[in-house]
């Protein structure tokens, strides 16, 4: 196997899953605390990202306590076989605390069917718990398996689609499967979320937010195949500004708003390696915002052109890692309503 | 918990956040070289800026007497921030902070500093866009008040210009009776309208005290119980090991009940008290609380004698170290009758607590620090498991509000074995264990409401009179009766004296062990 399994744990038997976590949280000498809010599944194909996958977790659940069920899938391998592994990842919540722990199983499936992945899984969910779901994959094309069903939150990473148009189909199909109101939780739409915030609070700005409704050129320069992260962006000004498509021909996107103004907008990629975003640029006939970040600077550097003058505001960058998406994304807020309007207002483009 | 509507909102602003989001303005603080800036006020701003709330046009400019430049008292706030911040001191976050904090050196009573702070603040509205909006905090002490708020309407501080807003934040105490808090409100909205003034009780801040309603009514399981027919009684406590500390003259003139009681622990006791409110806005919330405290019984003295007790520490031990009695901490009176101590029994005159008695107990130098309601329920009929031999004693919910932030709920198990042996067990939910994030200090959530607009967790003017209502009978009967009940003594690092031991024990009750 390319990996180390002793990265996962204890190797133990797929039925003896229950029984030898009970064991675990026995034999373990300090006093320690297990917590769970939510079961976090992740599914990823292959075994190269199992060992990533776990220190993810070990971070992760210092934030978010979670049975955490990992689930590393390799139809191709002679099969049908499931091995399991069992850890705990403990921290101190605070000096002098009781330590406290969430649980890891891994589960590698062996040339298994979707049905067998998915029953596995279920039957290791810490009952009652929500069951949050990160898709390390292409979406599946026909969803049929009982598993998603009993998804609360589904989490994916738009950025790393393959084909837009086929994703989002697929999408709408599992969101119609769900019987639990799935929600979406799209990483690459949290990746944007301090550029978004950012640009949100220069149009706080008096003068900068009445000249919202007559913005004409929107420019998103991205990094290197982040078209789709770039179009959300747009399609989240269009969405909340009430704007429509009249044409797309990519990278540029014509909005036209809803007093007839049309909105140029070009998603550029950056011909330099670059950040997510790289930059962001609004035009009216009386106001301009230059929105940059620099190579790995952490702070967004924005410069408004106002027709009292000019003025310089800094914002927070965020976080790319997947550890700062996830703890940014289990955080609950109304953000998924936003989200759907724009993503309805991005599937007009394909 | 829902603010005003606020005019031309920014349609970019819609989800970012699950709270609402701060409007920019200019917070100035009166007081700005006080301990409550250095230690609580900037930190919050600070973790607010540091989590991505604090707009970025937002200036804080502090107004104090003492001479420094911009510099200097940046300077200090990034060492105050060093060591109280709970999210420590990021350079990168501190750098564009740091920027945004100002200093305007003035007397209170100096009009030429009124004349320039207002000039400061149309510039920096010019330069930043912050349209006008004005937070003051007033972290000053009362006598201050009135120079302050004449000044700020003689200057045209507090009017808004349209579309805009100007608020303002007064810290406690809010007055020292009945009285002084009518005057000292009668002060304020004379410049301030009672939806512009914001009396903050930092207690209401709390993650713990803000959860009280939504275990209380996002729970089907707790509700129905919520009553007379099946609580037997509710003790509420507020215990520390610090004495006066450098509080001395203060604390002499006012004591537990004005310090802890009249804000602090009747807010906690409305929040359990409290009938559901209508919806989510902060009168319906605050009609609600004001219902409770007025329902709150007013005792005669004779009552007061019988049911409420006073005492002060004298030396002892407390953490290992001795500890002078309060009469000899720095600028006490030696003769001092004020309490460090209070433990009283109240009812709630209304249907759902009608025969409910609610213990309250407060003090210093107390073995240890807590603050907590416990809901104690009736006992289980007196047959079967519950026999006098067994003596189970009731269930019991305790919501911690500090420290250890959680709810625990005692309740009765069968020991594993083949006797019947039956063992009480606690059910704990901790902040701290089931969500890693630290919770927002009380302060930065309290200032973002201010900014937003959502009074919810600000006391209102009504409720702060009817609890000083109730406090003046006790006060009176202490104060100005001919025959006061007495003072009592405790040694330092005890729980009290034991006349409030005997005050539940006449009930066939006693206080829970912290």
């Amino acid at each position: 196997m390319p990996f180390d399994p002793a990265i996962l744990g204890f190797p133990v038997g797929l039925d003896q899953i229950a029984r030898q976590l009970k064991a675990l949280w026995e034999t373990e000498g300090e006093a320690k605390t297990r917590a769970s809010l939510v079961n976090f599944a992740v599914y990823t194909q292959g075994t190269e990202t199992l060992e990533e996958y776990t220190r993810l977790i070990a971070q992760f659940v210092r934030e978010h306590s979670c049975r955490a069920i990992l689930v590393g899938d390799c139809p191709q391998q002679p099969g049908p076989k499931i091995s399991a592994w069992i850890q705990a990842h403990c921290h101190l919540n605070k000096a002098g605390a009781k330590q406290v722990c969430s649980e890891q199983i891994t589960l590698l499936a062996e040339g298994v069917s979707e049905e067998g992945i998915a029953n596995a899984l279920m039957s290791n969910l810490d009952y009652d718990l929500p069951l949050v779901l990160w898709w390390q994959a292409q979406l599946p094309p026909a969803p049929s398996s009982p598993l998603w069903s009993r998804v609360d939150r589904l989490l994916f990473d738009s950025a790393s689609w393959t084909d837009p148009a086929e994703q989002l189909h697929r999408l709408h199909l599992l969101k119609a499967f769900s019987e639990t109101r799935m929600a979406l939780s799209d990483l690459n739409w949290t990746r944007s979320l301090p550029l978004r915030q950012a640009a949100a609070q220069c149009f706080d700005t008096p003068e900068l937010l009445a000249s919202l409704p007559s913005i004409n050129r929107l420019q998103i320069t991205h990094g290197k195949g982040l078209h789709l992260s770039a179009l959300l962006v747009a399609c989240w000004f269009g969405a909340q500004i009430g704007w429509h498509v009249i044409a797309h021909d990519k990278p540029s996107i014509h909005f036209r708003s809803p007093t007839g103004q049309t909105i140029h907008c070009d998603l550029r990629e950056s011909p330099e390696p670059a950040p997510f975003f790289a930059s962001l640029h609004i035009h009216t006939p009386t106001t301009s915002l230059a929105l940059e970040r620099e190579d790995d600077a952490s702070l967004f550097r924005a410069r408004l052109t106002l027709p009292s003058g000019p003025r310089e505001l800094h914002f927070s960058a965020g976080s790319e890692t997947f550890k700062g998406l996830l703890v940014q994304e289990m955080t609950p807020g109304e953000r998924h309503r936003v989200y759907r309007k724009t993503l309805a207002l991005a599937q007009t483009l394909f | 918990m829902n603010p005003t509507p606020t005019p031309n909102a920014n349609p970019l602003r819609e989800g970012l956040s699950n709270r609402a989001l701060p409007r920019p303005c200019n917070v100035v603080i009166f007081g700005a070289s006080g301990d409550l800036t250095f230690r609580k006020l900037i930190p919050a701003l600070y973790n607010i800026q540091a989590d991505g709330d604090l707009p970025s046009t937002t200036h804080i400019l502090g107004f104090a007497r003492r001479e420094k430049s911009d510099e200097s008292f940046r300077n200090e706030l990034a060492e105050g921030l060093s060591k109280f911040s709970r999210s420590g001191l990021n350079s990168e976050v501190w750098q564009d902070f740091s920027k945004r904090i100002h200093y305007h050196r003035s007397e209170f009573s100096d009009e030429k500093g009124y004349q320039s702070l207002a000039e400061r603040l149309d510039r920096f509205d010019e330069e930043h866009g912050t349209a006008g909006n004005r937070l003051f905090y007033l972290s000053v002490s009362p006598a201050e008040f009135e120079g302050i708020l004449s000044k700020l309407a003689q200057f045209g501080l507090n009017k808004a210009k349209e579309g805009c807003w100007a608020r303002v934040i007064v810290e406690k105490p809010f007055g020292k009776d009945r009285a002084t808090a009518h005057e000292l409100n009668e002060m304020v909205s004379q410049v301030f309208a009672e939806q512009d003034t914001y009396r903050i009780d930092h207690y209401l801040g709390k993650e713990t005290a803000q959860n009280i309603m939504v275990l209380r009514f996002a729970n089907a399981i707790f509700e129905p119980l919520w009553n007379h027919r099946y609580i037997d009684h509710i003790q509420i406590t507020a215990a520390e090991p610090m004495g006066v500390e450098a509080r001395g003259p203060y604390y002499d003139s006012s004591g537990a009940l004005r310090d802890m009681v009249q804000n602090h622990l009747t807010q906690l006791l409305c929040l359990v008290a409290m009938e559901p409110p209508t919806d989510l806005h902060a009168d319906s919330i605050r009609d609600e609380k004001l219902k409770v405290v007025r329902s709150m019984r007013k005792m005669s003295p004779e009552e007061v004698a019988k049911n409420v007790v006073r005492g002060q520490y004298s030396a002892g031990c407390v953490g290992g170290k001795d500890v002078p009695a309060y009469r000899s901490e720095d600028r006490v009176n030696p003769q001092s009758l004020t309490e460090t101590y209070v433990a009283f029994k109240v009812h709630v005159d209304n249907w759902r607590w009608a025969g409910v008695p609610f213990y309250v107990r407060v003090g210093k130098r107390l073995p240890k620090h807590g603050t907590e309601i416990a809901v104690f329920f009736k006992e289980t009929p007196g047959v079967l498991f519950n026999s006098e031999q067994a003596g189970l004693g009731p269930n019991v919910l305790v919501i911690r509000i500090q420290p250890n932030e959680g709810i625990s709920l005692l309740m009765h198990s069968k020991r594993p074995g083949a006797q019947l042996c039956i063992e009480s067990v606690k059910m704990d939910f901790q902040y701290g264990t089931s969500f890693g994030k630290p919770s927002p200090e009380a302060y930065e959530r309290l200032l973002l409401d201010a900014m937003s607009g959502d009074a919810t967790l600000f006391a209102r003017r009504d409720e702060v009179d009817q609890a000083w209502a109730f406090v003046d009978c006790i006060e009176h009967a202490w104060h100005q009766h001919p025959q006061p009940p007495p003072m009592t003594f405790y040694p330092a690092g005890s729980w009290g004296p034991k006349e409030a031991d005997e005050l539940l024990a006449a009930d066939g009750r006693s206080w829970r062990r912290l």
